[in-house]
């Protein structure tokens, strides 16, 4: 469950700077997320495949040894697909 | 200059009133090479564009049999065609509808040095494969010899279309690999266990064929290099992905520089 985001704003106000969230989008679905977290926590987070997966933000593709160090900003919009092969 | 017979003028006459294309585009089809790995849907598709439009030279590759599960997507071959190589019966059909289309068969897999010559051969390749080592060996090869990459993959209702132009001087974008850094797909992700929609891959074949004409008939690819295509066969939208160079990727990483 997303809580509404008037709920998130007090939470950020009673709580000090090190617990800040953010609000991204996983796939179009809102989600909160800690401030200045990277994309490899995120996959962790929120136990999001990554066998034969590509993640993309702000429709750039993310490469993969740039996961841990790609940090996630406000408003910032994650795209998850598969990779696909038939022909 | 007459640079095509008055057979070829008539034939090809609605690409050739194109502005972008004309008789010296139209020549430069003829003068045509590709390379269509895989004779499945996609190869299907783009091999009976291509064979229509009058690339002059097309060479297609696959191991397998027609299965009359094929023939709800595969739509280059006929009933009668079942248990035939893949290649053969594509080859026939290609040559019917176009005899001034040269079509040579290759009916195995190719090892690397076998891509490396073909590959060598060719003006730009289609992978139509089937399977993530053979489109992983088909990006080594293209990139190192600067060959533009046209490829496309379907299953259920989904695409993905992605042009690399190798033969660009600054290979700047990121290349197959950097996209889907491995060799192996998760486990349920092939057409006879997913399923797929027959006209969904001949999208996706007609996108290679399309960007196949591009670049043949008018010198140069129109659509962006290095994006991802996204095809949603069921809302019936794209969705395009920048693809970004890995700096760590097998492949790509300091292409520019000596190799050690």
């Amino acid at each position: 469950m997303t809580p509404p985001n008037h709920s998130i704003t007090e939470l950020n106000d009673a709580t000090s700077g090190k617990d800040k969230l953010v609000i991204i989008t996983i796939n179009d679905q809102p989600q909160q997320v800690a401030l200045n977290a990277n994309l490899q926590q995120i996959i962790t987070q929120f136990s999001l495949p990554d066998v034969g997966c590509v993640f993309a933000i702000n429709n750039q593709v993310v490469p993969r040894s740039e996961w841990a160090s790609t940090v996630l900003s406000e408003g910032d919009s994650i795209s998850l697909f598969q990779a696909i092969a038939g022909g | 200059m007459k640079v095509l017979t008055d057979k070829e003028f008539i034939r090809y006459q609605r690409q050739i009133a194109l502005p972008e294309i004309g008789e010296l585009g139209q020549a430069q089809l003829t003068k045509s090479h590709v390379l269509i790995i895989g004779c499945g849907g996609l190869g299907s598709a783009a091999g009976l564009y291509l064979s229509a439009a009058g690339v002059g030279k097309l060479v297609v590759v696959d191991d397998d049999h027609v299965d009359s599960s094929n023939l709800q997507r595969q739509v280059v071959y006929r009933e009668r065609d079942i248990n035939r190589m893949k290649t053969e019966a594509t080859a026939q059909q290609l040559g019917a509808l176009n005899s001034l289309v040269q079509v040579r068969t290759i009916p195995k897999r190719l090892d690397k040095s076998q891509l490396q010559l073909e590959v060598m051969l060719a003006d730009v390749v289609l992978d139509c494969s089937d399977n993530m080592p053979t489109r992983q060996l088909i990006n080594q090869v293209c990139f190192q010899q600067n060959t533009p990459l046209i490829s496309a993959a379907a299953i259920g209702w989904q695409g993905q279309f992605a042009v690399f132009d190798y033969s660009e001087e600054q290979k700047s974008s990121g290349c197959y690999r950097c996209l889907y850094p491995f060799d192996e797909l998760k486990q349920g992700m092939k057409c006879s266990e997913m399923g797929v929609v027959g006209p969904v891959v001949g999208t996706l074949g007609n996108y290679q064929a399309l960007a196949a004409i591009q670049k043949l008939a008018t010198g140069k690819f129109h659509v962006a290099s290095g994006h991802l295509h996204l095809f949603d066969g069921a809302r019936m939208t794209w969705q395009t992905m920048v693809i970004n160079k890995d700096q760590e990727c097998q492949v790509c990483r300091n292409a520019n520089e000596p190799q050690h």
